[in-house]
């Protein structure tokens, strides 16, 4: 094969597993956005929504449609006990309470999984093919083509919902500044519940996806690891900033591991995007389509 | 007199029933081994359903009076495949006088091989590192008694010879691997038979947890352009490998597995029988349910008004649990022979394994040997593949280029 051809093939792996990082990151940006914190166990609900899935098919022998189905509407509601039980008495506190509640959330939904439905792997197998799609020198795998265009369809409604529906605009505005949304008679808790649900959705979507790709364990939570280097270059509260962050972060491992593995025996990929992510802090911290806060002192 | 003399009968019946209970039972002793195990952390896969395999031979042993009348006890600790855990477990194994040492994990069998020699307490690596532990001349407490990492890369480049018409000459074989102390071991086995039968080796690592190889499987399958691929992966990356692979168009039959990555559970995590379809891994002890030694499981499990354990239809991993605790139970059996009180120490047992002989198992298991020079017993493997929905036995028992293999075994550092 010649070197172009591995690189397409590499370049085109990369944008695919880059637009699936994107969705995971878009339910990073819509807690972000929506409440100032961090989400923490990002990871961890694609983990629990795909385990969950998987787990209705194998143990209760439930059909696709209604695994996905229950799991969608069991992350969605979810997220809204989450808000009701966890995060709605620590509005007004210091963000950092906020996130310490995610990281202990994180470390509750590891243990509940095996909990819950065994410890073992699980396989969350989709009616589509595991041969690849041969296209000229790609060879596109049919998972990774439905978890992108999956992940675009999410991406440009979320985007659509900020930008232009009274709802997103709302939201925005509690992001902002809690205090004087409530002023002007938004519910704030209304939106917090609204936006942990819709990260609720794209856990239940990514858990999905991801789990079809890895098979569905503890380990699902890691790809929440990938988050951080793509919102940390897109922006933290930008939705095109996931979608760019994803690309970057998905070419730039891909390609690393391809060229520089062989070099210096592997695992370019797990510090390339980290390494990626910290240059970004040092030249543009609040990310490519980030939001540069001015305080004045 | 009628009443005094039944008082007195009854006397006498009850003295010798005492007296007759002064049997080998009456003097047992509690023999208390130390295992390891992983039902929780990155290869809990084969953990959860090794270690019950072994408690229920232990138990089987034990409902028929134990080993020559002494019970056997078993302290398990999970250590997660975390070193510190291993060795903190270790230390309360020996504070609990366990004479023997079931260890599980690379690294922590690296880690504790010098305080098991010290501490003349023998410790079993079945089917991982350390290789050079064959050698019982340099390593008198350790015991691998099953195929070690370089028996299996020899039998898998057999393996591989054999699938590619007999001859390796020019071929490409990818080596993929867990980058860990036990992915790297049997490299150096890999290099001497690259040289010997004439194929290219190239090496593919995969880092921990290894839940991501895209790149690795895309430029095993399309820029490479391996002939062969020899997996060495264990824990959740034997699936993402089985699925990768074939997301890149790589065929399943030009693959084999060592033996950590080679089980029901691997193929099920990958989305099935389906999808694997020609996968073929190494195996140290046999795959399927139907061995006379699980038959006598299930039937304890039956007489106790249980369903036989639900962990035997993963029986690649489960049925290694019956085999290394057998190969224990027959180490003591051995000590015990010599020591019929039953009170007997760690260097003992290890006399025990190395009176090992002509074990089977009904053909679950390999006809072991251990002599105080090989500790391995031989070093057999079989094949499985997945054949039409089912892993099916591909090859007999086996060993390859032992030559190279026990050139690197009397060399070991």
């Amino acid at each position: 094969m010649l070197d172009w051809q591995f690189f397409s093939l590499l370049l085109s792996n990369g944008i695919l597993i880059g637009l699936m990082y994107s969705l995971i990151a878009l339910g990073f940006v819509l807690v972000y956005k929506a409440t100032d914190a961090i989400n923490f166990a990002q990871g961890e609900f694609v983990m629990i929504a795909g385990w969950g899935v998987a787990a209705a098919m194998a143990l209760y022998g439930a059909p696709l449609w209604l695994a996905v189905a229950a799991g969608l509407g069991g992350m969605i509601g979810f997220g809204f006990g989450l808000e009701r039980v966890v995060l709605r008495p620590l509005i007004g506190r210091p963000i950092v309470a906020v996130i310490m509640a995610t990281i202990g959330l994180a470390a509750v939904l590891r243990g509940l999984g095996p909990l819950l439905w065994g410890a073992e792997t699980r396989s969350l197998s989709l009616p589509i093919s595991d041969s690849p799609i041969v296209w000229g020198p790609l060879f596109i795998p049919p998972i990774q083509l439905l978890g992108a265009v999956v992940s675009l369809l999410f991406l440009a409604a979320f985007g659509w919902f900020f930008l232009k529906s009274r709802k997103g605009i709302a939201m925005r505005a509690v992001a902002d500044n809690q205090q004087v949304a409530m002023a002007m008679g938004i519910n704030v808790e209304r939106y917090f519940a609204l936006a942990w649900a819709m990260a609720g959705v794209v856990s239940a979507l990514g858990g999905i996806i991801w789990g079809s790709l890895l098979g569905v364990d503890v380990h699902l939570a890691l790809v929440g690891f990938k988050v951080f280097p793509v919102v940390i270059l897109g922006g933290l509260d930008s939705v095109p900033g996931a979608i760019l962050g994803g690309l970057i972060v998905g070419i730039v491992e891909n390609v690393a591991a391809g060229y520089v593995d062989p070099w210096v025996g592997g695992g370019t990929k797990d510090f390339a995007p980290y390494l990626l992510m910290i240059i970004a802090l040092m030249v543009r911290p609040y990310g490519i389509f980030g939001k540069a806060t001015i305080e004045r002192v | 007199m009628k009443r005094g003399l039944a008082i007195l009968i009854g006397l006498m019946v009850a003295l010798g029933a005492s007296l007759g209970g002064v049997s080998p039972a009456a003097a047992s002793h509690e023999i208390v081994i130390g295992l390891q195990c992983d039902r929780t952390g990155a290869t809990q896969v084969v953990g959860v359903n090794w270690c019950p395999g072994y408690h229920d031979y232990v138990a089987l042993v034990n409902s028929k009076g134990g080993v020559e009348g002494h019970k056997i006890k078993v302290l398990e600790i999970d250590h997660e495949y975390k070193v510190p855990p291993a060795m903190e477990g270790y230390e309360r194994f020996k504070k609990e006088g366990a004479v023997l040492i079931g260890l599980y994990g690379t690294p922590h069998t690296y880690a504790l091989m010098k305080k098991l020699t010290e501490d003349k307490i023998p410790g079993t690596s079945p089917g991982f590192g350390s290789a050079g532990a064959a050698n019982g001349s340099k390593y008198p407490y350790i015991f691998p008694i099953a195929a070690t990492y370089w028996s299996q890369a020899a039998a898998s480049v057999k393996w591989a010879k054999d699938q590619l018409g007999g001859s390796l000459k020019g071929k490409k074989i990818a080596y993929l691997m867990y980058d860990n102390p036990a992915g790297h071991e049997p490299k150096e086995i890999f290099e001497d038979l690259a040289k010997l039968e004439g194929f290219e080796l190239k090496i593919f690592a995969v880092p921990p947890p290894g839940v991501e190889m895209g790149a690795q499987t895309l430029d095993i399958a399309q820029r490479y352009r391996a002939d062969f691929v020899i997996a060495h992966l264990f824990g959740r990356s034997p699936s993402v490998s089985i699925k990768e692979l074939k997301r890149v168009g790589y065929p399943l039959k030009k693959v084999v597995s060592f033996v950590w990555g080679s089980a029901e559970a691997d193929v099920e995590a990958a989305g099935g029988y389906g999808v694997a379809e020609g996968y073929a891994g190494l195996q140290f002890a046999g795959v399927g349910q139907d061995y006379p030694v699980l038959n006598e499981i299930r039937e304890m499990y039956k007489k106790q008004g249980k369903p036989a354990p639900k962990e035997m239809t993963q029986s690649a991993y489960y049925n290694r649990g019956p085999m290394v605790a057998a190969v224990h139970l027959e180490a003591i059996r051995n000590a015990v022979k010599a020591k019929p009180d039953g009170k007997i120490t760690g260097a003992d047992v290890k006399a025990g394994f190395e009176k090992v002989k002509g074990l089977t198992l009904g053909g679950l298991i390999p006809p072991l040997e251990f002599s105080p020079s090989d500790h391995e017993g031989g070093g057999w493997v079989q094949v499985f593949q997945v054949k039409g929905g089912k892993f099916v036995k591909a090859t007999d028992w086996f060993k390859a280029y032992p030559e190279v293999v026990g050139k690197h075994v009397k060399e070991a550092k």
